[in-house]
């Protein structure tokens, strides 16, 4: 095997049986955002907008530098936004002009 | 609790104000770029059409009702009437519908028994599959790295780790959750609960005890003081 | 169901068909169309054994759009189940790109069928947004432990039991 194949070919979060350290057990509350966002992905796959397997996709498809920096909710909007502009439900532009809209309400 | 704040007043305006929007609480967290992005792509989406505020807000609460109080009470049931067990054992989905717990997603509820000689435990290595409607969202090391990566390999040394320690004449029986199936563990009910009533013995059930890190003990209940 | 995805269906249940003449089908359960089960033929063991999930296969397990067109004849040889209970089971050792739900520690490895389940979209498709149409049959494969690793430090009885599906499996 190339020294780069598994990068291909053994998805990021495929980590049956390797080793680890011990598991942490602290928990933390769940963000408001959080729960927005897991509701949001819940609906997305009641309408087959983004199914929970193509959310799983857009998370793998980060790749494991930004998989192991971001949140386990960040990784799952910033899938759900690929696989929207992937799908042309959305628009790249579309997303940067309401993103500047709601940071500028917020404020 | 965090279905968005409703508007106070109802007239058309401009953004220059400071009041509550929907899904725009200020006090609540930090600026997060990714709160944004998610509010960006719920708007959008009910603009298009595609998706109703309204069935977003009825998801919420949908979150909000499911805990492993659920699946405490379907074990509990499950260790004081037989014939519910069995039903149960034999097609989880449709046992629990009986109290009202409905499977989504296509997925269905399998559920495992421990007894004197098997203890399951279960495990999702690729992403944090759980039986959400029994159990609610899962604990951050379910989904952490540690848990998934060893609890198909060693899960001695990690049931070890949550205090749970079984001699080797039980088997373990690790449950990867990979695909269309979601598990629930059964728990052993403990000696000398036999005089204790449904709600009673619900209320020793743990979630851990149903992912199957743990085992339920008899001591629980006394020791919170509650039910006994 | 557009054009191009009836002629999918049809190539796939050619393939299964083409793997169903190669090697016995040991429990040939049909599901035809509208919902009704054929009576499967005399199988050695007890035929309702770890089969719940089709003894309640109910008509709308079926796609609607391959009920209304009244692929009958796709419906039932897409149905059968290539392995029975008990059958020995080796995981394909192949490496799809994109998107997999059969880990790497189970690739190569020989267990037994535990349970056979129903039918569902082959994940490696949904993530491409495949919703309808073609389905692949799952099944509960269970392991030895000492079989997925050899260094294994814990009871001889322990075991680990995943869902596959059959694209992923092979005789062994």
């Amino acid at each position: 095997m190339s020294s780069t194949e598994s990068l291909i070919t053994h998805l990021p979060n495929d980590i049956g049986g390797r080793d680890a350290d011990a598991i942490n057990m602290e928990e933390h509350p769940m963000l408001p955002w959080e729960k927005r966002c897991h509701a949001l992905l819940d609906v997305l796959a009641t309408h087959q907008i983004v199914n929970t397997e193509e959310k799983r996709r857009g998370v793998e498809g980060l790749g494991s530098e930004i998989i192991g920096k971001l949140t386990y909710y960040e990784r799952w909007i910033v899938s759900a936004v690929n696989v929207l502009l992937e799908k042309r439900i959305l628009t790249p532009d579309q997303i940067a002009n309401k993103t500047k809209e709601i940071a500028e309400r917020k404020l | 609790m965090t279905l968005p704040a409703q508007p106070s007043h109802d007239h058309d305006h401009d953004h220059d104000h400071d009041h509550p929007h929907p899904g725009v609480a200020k006090d609540e967290e930090p600026y997060s770029y990714y709160a944004n992005l998610e509010l960006a792509v719920r708007e959008l989406l009910i603009e298009a059409g595609l998706i109703t505020a309204d069935e977003h807000r009825r998801q919420i609460e949908i979150l909000d009702s499911r805990s492993p109080l659920l699946g405490a009470k379907v074990v509990a049931r499950a260790w004081t009437d037989p014939d519910f067990k069995e039903r149960l054992l034999k097609d989880g989905s449709a046992a629990s519908e009986e109290m009202g717990i409905t499977m989504y997603d296509g997925a269905h509820l399998i559920v495992h028994e421990n007894t004197d000689k098997v203890h399951n435990m279960v495990v999702c290595t690729l992403c944090s599959c759980y039986p959400r409607p029994v159990l609610g969202l899962p604990p951050d090391w379910y989904k952490n790295k540690q848990y998934r990566a060893r609890a198909v390999k060693e899960p001695r040394a990690v049931l070890k780790e949550f205090g749970t320690v079984l001699p080797d004449e039980v088997g373990i029986h690790v449950h990867d959750s990979n695909a269309n199936m979601r598990y629930l563990i059964l728990p052993l009910r403990p000696a000398g609960t036999e005089e204790m009533t449904e709600q009673e013995l619900a209320d020793l059930v743990t979630r851990d005890s149903m992912i199957g890190v743990t085992v339920v003990k008899s001591s629980l209940a006394q020791r919170n003081g509650s039910h006994v | 169901m557009d054009e191009s995805e009836i002629q999918s269906i049809n190539r796939r249940d050619v393939l299964l068909l083409a793997a169903a003449a190669g090697a016995p089908l040991s429990v040939p359960s049909l599901v035809l169309a509208g919902g009704s089960k054929a009576s499967p033929p005399a199988h050695s063991g007890d035929p309702s054994m770890g089969h719940p999930a089709i003894e309640t296969q109910r008509a709308d397990a079926i796609p609607h759009s391959m009920k209304v067109k009244g692929h009958s004849a796709e419906i039932a040889i897409a149905s059968r189940t290539a392995f029975a209970v008990n059958d020995s089971v080796r995981i394909k050792n192949k490496t799809p790109v994109g998107h997999y739900r059969t880990p790497f520690y189970v690739r190569n490895k020989t267990g037994r069928i535990e349970r056979i389940l129903d039918e569902f979209i082959n994940p490696e498709e949904e993530a491409y947004g495949k919703n309808s149409g073609s389905k692949v049959r799952l099944y509960r494969v269970s392991f030895a432990q000492q079989e997925l690793w050899p260094e294994y430090r814990g009871a001889s009885n322990d075991k680990l039991q995943i869902e596959i599906s059959e694209h992923w499996l092979e005789s062994a």
